[in-house]
């Protein structure tokens, strides 16, 4: 909310208002009409959401204390004995030097015997500090570790259930930043922040306690004159302090998404000889995080000794008036010299005080942060539409009908797919042609519903809406062999029986065998149990796919979607895992999208898209007759065909 | 055939350095941090003497206040003097007022340098890392988790910063006051100073155990971070993947393991130093009780004066408050010498260095020779067996061969990405060990059969950060047919990217690739199945603009579809590792071997 600090002191007074404005309507959330399609909504709406997120924020660690309030009890109760401790040591320090001074002056004579038990309950009290120190450590800055694990959990969990068009926006890097550098920020600030609170709580309480006893009420309030500016400065140094931790978690974010990305892709920075460019843009960035923590370190480095400043003027007060009304006789010296003390005690937990501001706002910027992602939601999710999902769906037989499909991406104009109006009968296979960004693989992604149709009615399996079928059972009946081949970096076991119950070793091979890849694993040292790199890096871009094959088929799903599933694989495979495939297919929905009329002949139905329609619908022999789209596509290949067979007879 | 066999094995290792390598390691990894500071020496000094200045202005204050209360005392004794005495403290207040004000003043100033400073650090290194990291020989990163290295440019990084915001100035000043305390001491009374330095040993076998304890489980902490970093960047590229596959609770549970695993590395920190840290104060209680004893005996026999022990007391206050000062930053620098030795492994690791007698290519005419070639990724698990042929400047060759064969392997030693066992291959007549591999690349337009895409916009993902005129970005999407798609965005060229281009059609994606291997005007051309995710009618017109442009140029295609290859003056049939035959189509049909096994499948 108060993000605009930084810029806002750069503005004129106009764009100050203004802003404040704008702060002043999102803290109340509304969006007044005026400002309705001006740039300004869309600011304001960020800035409630933001809102929000933070009191959703706040919400869950309240709930965290709550749920660990035994525990953090006890780290309160050892902080406050810890520190009872730090005052009852130079007590009984004070009483034996007071002994031995009178020892000293002759007036009474110490037994060795006492001073020795003295000396022991001094070191018996620092075994006492010890242990209370030890489990105040333990408990609370252990409960942020808790608070840190279980805020990481809460966001890889909420993570995995959002829909792939949130990864559209965000990037892994950020994602990545959020997970460590801000969780950090918080679990800092949750830790030694309740330290800091208890130190600074029992510590004003005590030097109170000290000021009734001996204090007179003008003098007292005369020292507490500065406190209110102390306030003041803490409330207006926040705001800054938070609005440049903000840029500097931004930053580091960005930095973190600019490394992955560049990882990742530096096979083509390599092939490309980028580097020195990627040194460059990185540099950018990485200079922007030190501007950014330049910013942060000015605020940060004025701030505290600002805060002296002003509790060193109770320290003056006291000096001038005080030392005027002593000499007056206005107060004893005893008092001048006990309000000095009382003083010394106050500027401590002040000085914690401060720090303690300052972990709260860069905790905040954090969870803020962290808040939109762990309060995001999911754009596809069961009883989207409002009618809850069908019980237990089983296993689907595989009719699909299309009625007048219209789908565009979010945030994108134009459709994609637009009146499509079709069916697949039970156990058929559908091949699906089209142009490169036809919308093939937009349709898998609706049959899936990894993108979500517009209303209801638009796709049904089995005559059910597919919306209405729960998410879970209607992946469970697809079986799908994605375009991009995506292996993770575990065995090659573990990727074809890619499933939460796992597969026994011998469907995992039969599976590969299917998928023609058994003899290449059969090859490698390790066979079954080879470790993939990342994407699967060690592998050939064929035996990727045929991995990624066999991972769809040992699903045996009643509807399988093959993606331009054999693009890598040489013509012989092509040709034996079409044969195996023709087993496979039998009492199966099957919808293969390819580019290769080699791929797709067989197809009971081949389907064209051509400008977000259906543009030809049919088998292969009746869309030859139609001599249209297909039948030119046809046409091309067998005409290499003939080229290259005639060349090769003659 | 080869095994891939590396994977994960290997590359968890890279985050398990053993404990005895990091004892070697130890005194190293505290130079290399203050190496990193080295070049700020002055800011540091200037920042030391400035705490300095600051802890003076601290002892300043009660000297005043104590000034004060005499002067109350005098005049409450002699009231005559009471408006001389007036005017002393309204110039002490002032004096005050003076000082708290230069402590304000000095206090923004070194608390701002040290920041600043500490940043500019971080910075020079990060930079640095990354530098390096780009320079990296390519089998690196085969092996390691993309996480594992953003985890050392960012978040290692970052985890040293502190050690020079607050560590390193205040080490100094307390060392300085350490010693102080310890030549006083030993000048008041030698027997008092000896029993306080009794404790000494106890808190140096203390630091000693925490040191290693806390380096092993400080080690396990930034790994286990690393680890955390590696599960997300993998599962978010696969979270489509995931999703499609109902494999959201098992992944649920794989990360609360290695989330599970961070937590309890954490917690046994905690411990350590929760005992650490206490302990040191029951030195600090031990060596008070011991003044006390020693002092009150000597007191009892008249043998010290009240005056030492009162001063002792004092002392070895002063004494330990540094000492617990330093025990606190002790954590800190820690933590920062494990990430500092992580990111000096990662220094260490070998870059792709030219030789130093590299040979000039020159302009190159595109001739590339295999001469008995002989490469495994792993071992002696051969993927290339003796491979031998020669490209002709110019020419038009096309490998085909099943999958799995060795065809992209091929194209990786062309680009100088691994080093090959056996045997040479020659670029224009030079050993391609001999020549500036990067010389090499930028003379090479390859399409990779894994698209990659940048975060960006359209034209930049074509002519990359390569400074090439709008018109010529234009010109190679038409030749490759992308610009049909192109001009129906939005923006067009300008239209955003995101990051790895998801929001594209993968054929779409394809064609972009392939326009940026051909927009930076190549002497060769190679193209590992770069049509394969493209239409027919796509891939014919790409053809026919592939025509013009291919002329003069050496090019290499890859590709399972004969339609692609038609063209190529030579066909390498690569088949196990050996090249098994080459010609022509026409002569390899003729030959009836396995070229002619393989294609005449196709079509029959
Ligand atoms: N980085 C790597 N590390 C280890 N092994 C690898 C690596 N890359 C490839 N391999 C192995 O080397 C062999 C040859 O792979 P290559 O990618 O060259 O095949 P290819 O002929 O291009 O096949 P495709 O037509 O399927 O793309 C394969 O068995 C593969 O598993
Ligand atoms: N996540 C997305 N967000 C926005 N637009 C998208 C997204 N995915 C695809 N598109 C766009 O939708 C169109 C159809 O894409 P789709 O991936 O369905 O094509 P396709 O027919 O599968 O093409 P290809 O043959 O290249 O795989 C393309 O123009 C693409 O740019
Ligand atoms: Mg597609
Ligand atoms: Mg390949």
């Amino acid at each position: 909310m108060t993000d605009n600090a930084n810029s806002g002191e750069q503005k004129g007074n106009a764009g100050l208002r203004k802003k404040f404005r704008l702060w002043r309507l999102a803290r109340q959330g509304r969006v007044p009409d005026e400002i309705k399609g001006t740039p300004e909504e869309k600011l304001l709406k960020k800035k409630i959401k933001q809102n929000k997120n933070l009191k959703k924020g706040w919400g869950l660690f309240i709930e965290f204390i709550r749920r660990h309030w035994v525990r953090y009890s006890f780290g309160v109760l050892a902080i406050v004995s810890v520190n009872a401790m730090s005052i009852v040591t130079p007590i009984i320090t004070g009483d034996i030097v007071d002994m031995l001074s009178d020892t000293a002056a002759g007036m009474e004579s110490v037994s060795l015997k006492r001073l020795s038990m003295l000396c022991l309950v001094i070191v018996g009290l620092s075994f006492a500090k010890l242990m209370a120190n030890f489990f105040n450590r333990y408990l609370i800055q252990g409960a942020s570790n808790i608070l840190e694990y279980a805020m990481r959990k809460r966001m890889f969990n909420k993570l995995i259930d959002l829909s792939i068009s949130y990864f559209n926006r965000k990037s892994a890097g950020e994602i990545m930043a959020l997970a460590s550098n801000d969780l950090r920020a918080l679990r800092h600030a949750v830790g030694h922040g309740i330290m800091m609170l208890t130190n600074a709580l029992v510590l004003l309480g005590a030097g109170f306690i000290y000021l009734t006893v001996r204090l007179s009420l003008p003098l007292t309030l005369a020292i507490m004159i500065p406190f209110p500016f102390m306030l003041l400065l803490i409330n207006g140094f926040s705001r800054f302090i938070q609005a440049r931790f903000k840029r500097v978690q931004e930053t580091f974010a960005d930095l973190s998404s600019k490394v992955e990305e560049n990882i990742s892709g530096i096979r083509v920075i390599k092939s490309f000889v980028q580097e020195e460019q990627e040194i460059a843009n990185f540099r950018k960035i990485n200079e922007s995080n030190y501007d950014a923590s330049i910013k942060h370190a000015r605020v940060m480095a004025i701030f505290h000794p600002s805060l002296s400043f002003i509790s060193t003027m109770s320290y003056l007060i006291m000096l001038m008036a005080g030392g005027l009304m002593a000499m007056q006789g206005a107060i004893s010296l005893g008092e001048f010299v006990a309000a000095n003390t009382f003083i010394g005690m106050l500027i401590r937990p002040i000085s914690f005080l401060g720090m303690l501001i300052n972990q709260m706002q860069q905790g905040k910027v954090s969870l803020t942060r962290i808040g939109e992602l762990i309060f995001e939601n999911p754009d596809i999710f069961d009883g989207k539409f409002g009618t809850p999902p069908i019980e237990s769906p089983g296993r689907l037989s595989g009719r699909i009908e299309f009625n007048n499909l219209r789908f565009k991406y979010p945030e994108k104009d134009g459709y994609i797919l637009d009146g499509i109006n079709t069916a697949i009968a039970p156990g058929t296979t559908v091949a699906l042609v089209g142009e490169v960004g036809s919308g093939k693989t937009t349709f898998a992604n609706l049959l899936m519903r990894i993108f979500d149709i517009e209303e209801k009615g638009m796709i049904t399996i089995d005559g059910h809406d597919i919306t209405d079928i729960p998410l879970k059972a209607l992946r469970d009946n697809i079986g799908y062999v994605p375009q991009d081949n995506f292996l993770f970096s575990e065995s090659i076991a573990y990727n074809i029986g890619f499933s939460e119950e796992g597969y026994p070793m011998e469907e995992i091979e039969n599976a590969a065998r299917k998928s023609n890849v058994y003899g290449n694993i059969m090859e490698f040292p390790e066979k079954f149990d080879t470790m993939l790199g990342e994407k699967g890096v060690n592998l050939s871009g064929g035996q990727k796919q045929r991995i990624c094959i066999a991972r769809a088929l040992i699903k045996d799903a009643p509807i399988l979607i093959l993606d331009d599933c054999l693009s890598s694989v040489d013509v012989e495979t092509e040709k034996e895992i079409l044969a195996n495939l023709r087993d496979v297919r039998a009492g199966r929905t099957c919808i293969i999208i390819s580019h290769r009329v080699s791929t797709i002949k067989d197809a009971d139905k081949i389907i064209v898209l051509e400008n977000s329609r259906i543009a030809e619908e049919g088998s292969h022999d009746q869309l030859v007759a139609l001599g249209g789209i297909y039948d030119k596509m046809y046409r091309m290949q067998l005409i290499d065909e003939i080229e290259i067979n005639g060349g090769g007879a003659l | 055939m080869s095994g891939p066999g590396m994977g994960r094995g290997g590359s968890r290792s890279l985050d398990q350095v053993s404990v005895e390598e990091k004892k070697k390691m130890d005194r190293k990894a505290l130079r290399n941090l203050l190496k990193y500071a080295l070049p700020f020496w002055p800011k540091f000094l200037l920042a030391l003497m400035l705490v300095l200045m600051l802890t003076g202005a601290e002892l300043l204050r009660p000297y005043i206040l104590g000034l004060a209360i005499d002067d109350i005392a005098f005049t409450l004794d002699n009231p005559a003097g009471i408006l001389d005495n007036k005017s002393r403290i309204i110039l002490m207040g002032a004096a005050f007022f003076g000082l708290a004000l230069a402590q304000l003043v000095i206090g923004y100033f070194s608390a701002f340098i040290l920041r600043a400073t500490s940043a500019r650090i971080i910075m020079n290194l990060r930079d640095k890392v990354f530098t390096h990291v780009q320079r990296l020989h390519f089998p690196y990163f085969d092996k390691t988790p993309v996480g594992s290295l953003v985890t050392r440019i960012c978040n290692d990084t970052n985890n040293i910063s502190e050690m020079y915001t607050n560590v390193l100035v205040n080490f100094f000043r307390d060392i300085f006051e350490i010693i102080g305390v310890i030549i006083v001491m030993f000048m008041i009374n030698t027997r008092l100073a000896l029993a306080v330095m009794v404790v000494v040993p106890l808190m140096a076998a203390a630091t000693i155990m925490f040191r290693l304890k806390a380096r092993k489980v400080f080690t396990r902490i930034r790994a286990k971070l690393a680890a955390i970093n590696i599960f997300l960047s993998e599962h978010i590229a696969g979270m489509k993947i995931i999703q499609a596959f109902n494999m959201q609770n098992a992944k649920k549970e794989e990360f609360d393991t290695v989330n599970h695993e961070y937590l309890r590395e954490n917690d046994k920190m905690i411990v350590i130093f929760g005992v650490f840290r206490p302990f040191m104060e029951i030195v600090a209680a031990i060596a008070t009780a011991l003044i006390l004893w020693i002092g009150g005996k000597g007191i009892l026999e008249s043998a010290i004066s009240f005056g030492t022990v009162y001063m002792f007391l004092n002392y070895s206050g002063k004494f330990f408050q540094p000492i617990m000062n330093l025990t606190e930053m002790y954590n800190t620098t820690q933590s920062s010498l494990v990430s500092s030795d992580r990111i000096e492994s990662l220094l260490k690791t070998g870059t792709e260095e030219n030789p130093g007698d590299y040979q000039e290519l020159g302009e190159i005419r595109g001739e590339i020779e295999f001469r008995n070639v002989w490469f495994a990724y792993v071992g002696e698990n051969w993927v290339l067996r003796d491979v031998s042929f020669t490209v002709r400047p110019g020419e038009k060759i096309a490998i085909v061969g099943t999958t799995g064969a060795g065809k992209t392997t091929i194209i990786s030693l062309i680009l100088g990405f691994y080093k090959i066992q056996k045997g040479e291959i020659f670029v224009d007549g030079k050993p391609i060990s001999k020549i500036n591999i990067r010389e090499l690349r930028k003379a090479v337009g390859t399409v990779r059969q894994d698209v990659f895409l940048f975060q960006g916009d359209i034209e930049t993902n074509i002519r990359l950060y390569n400074d090439i005129d709008f018109e010529l970005v234009k010109k190679a999407a038409e030749t490759v047919n992308a610009s049909k798609f192109i001009e129906n965005l939005p923006l067009k060229y300008k239209e955003p990217v995101n990051q790895r281009g998801t929001t594209l059609s993968e054929g779409q994606r394809q064609l972009l690739s392939f326009a940026r291997a051909i927009v930076m005007d190549p002497r060769i051309l190679v193209l590992d199945e770069a049509t394969s995710s493209v239409d027919a009618r796509t891939e014919q017109l790409i053809q026919e603009g592939l025509e013009n442009l291919m002329e003069g140029r050496t090019s290499i295609t890859i590709a399972h579809r004969l339609s692609t290859i038609k063209n190529a003056d030579r066909i390498l049939f690569l088949h196990h590792g050996r090249i098994a035959e080459s010609g022509s189509h026409t002569e390899l049909m003729e030959l009836r071997k396995l070229y002619y096994e393989l294609y005449s499948i196709q079509y029959s």
